[in-house]
């Protein structure tokens, strides 16, 4: 599944050269510095997040296996290093994810003429509760089935179903107040 | 899942405008300190296992002397803490390795203060509102590692200008 090239980084990886973990990085720190802030909703603990997980990758390269590729395998350990961090704060997310609860009423539709912008859907997307963030985040802009989801939150795939909708319709209700 | 959703159109057709942010420099100097050899992981585990147990069983024994308030949440608490305490620390590191005035030293410990009181106020207080308190300790203690982001990025900016100038 992946080229020769990166066959040939992750071995120089494997034997300590920091010149080839640099370049593994360099492809990798900023989307990955992407995904952290949106689990974590924190540029100060995604940085941390970022910086842990890398020297997890490193450790645990020797445990990479062709059957997926390079890319999804790193963004599978830095996800699980996020939810790590979330389970050492969970009591600051008890309450507020008590607020969280007031799940709007009814679904908004979008208006035909609904014109959204990338900023105030992102800015939007941040401020949703942080289980709804993650759920709708994996699910739109990672890219992960519900399936999937379900497996990486320890939940079912109905739960993760839900969740979603439920995040969204709290998206859209973001989306449409002033 | 209605395929058609404008909003989920809408992100998925942007897909690469929500990676917006770039990886601080910072990160990559951090991980190149770090050891990454899994050769050497084994040898290190083993010294972490015998340190663990020596914590363990100093815990062990002490844990009955040491006064532990009777708090739902306490744990849970506890584990926050220590968490949000050594990320704190490590930024501490940091910022005392940059020139930073006395000023911004003094504001720290101005933050310091305020939770020490937050703390005593659980401790002491029996009507006080433990669960209220205890959030409001962890989020003091959040607000507090921004804060110090925010210095270390601030004085990051401050020495690139600086040497900018320099060199007209």
């Amino acid at each position: 599944m992946h080229s020769e090239a990166e066959s040939l980084l992750i071995a120089r990886c494997l034997q300590g050269d920091r010149q080839a973990q640099h370049t593994l990085y360099q492809r990798y720190s900023d989307a990955m510095y992407n995904v952290c802030y949106r689990m974590l909703g924190s540029e100060a603990e995604a940085e941390d997040a970022l910086q842990e997980s890398f020297i997890d990758i490193f450790r645990r390269l020797d445990s990479f296996r062709a059957e997926s590729s390079l890319g999804a395998w790193i963004k599978r350990i830095v996800i699980n290093h996020c939810l790590n961090v979330f389970k050492k704060r969970r009591i600051r997310f008890e309450e507020i994810n008590e607020r969280a609860g007031e799940v709007p009423a009814e679904e908004y539709q979008d208006d035909e003429d609904t014109v959204y912008e990338v900023k105030r859907v992102k800015d939007a997307i941040m401020r949703l509760p942080d289980g709804y963030r993650q759920v709708l985040t994996l699910y739109l802009i990672e890219g992960y089935d519900h399936a999937e989801i379900a497996d990486i939150l320890g939940i079912q795939e109905t739960g993760s179903k839900s969740q979603y909708s439920r995040a969204r319709a709290k998206l859209r209700a973001l989306l449409i107040e002033k | 899942m209605n395929e058609q959703d404008p909003l989920e159109a809408f992100i998925r057709d942007n897909r690469s405008s929500f990676d917006d942010l770039k990886a601080p420099e910072r990160v990559w100097a951090r991980i190149d300190k770090k050891d990454t050899q899994r050769i050497n992981l084994w040898k290190w585990s083993a010294v972490a296992a015998s340190a663990l147990l020596l914590v363990a069983v100093g815990y062990i024994f002490g844990i009955k002397a040491q006064a532990q308030p009777d708090i739902a949440g306490w744990d849970e608490y506890m584990e926050a803490e220590n968490y949000y305490q050594s990320r704190i620390d490590n930024k501490m590191k940091e910022i005392r390795t940059l020139p930073v005035s006395e000023e911004v030293m003094n504001d720290i410990q101005v933050l310091d203060e305020v939770y020490e009181q937050l703390r005593k106020q659980l401790m002491e207080d029996p009507n006080a509102n433990t669960q209220l308190l205890l959030s409001a300790m962890i989020r003091h203690q959040q607000q507090k590692l921004d804060v110090m982001e925010k210095i270390l990025n601030r004085v990051d900016k401050y020495q690139k200008s600086e040497s900018n100038n320099h060199e007209m």
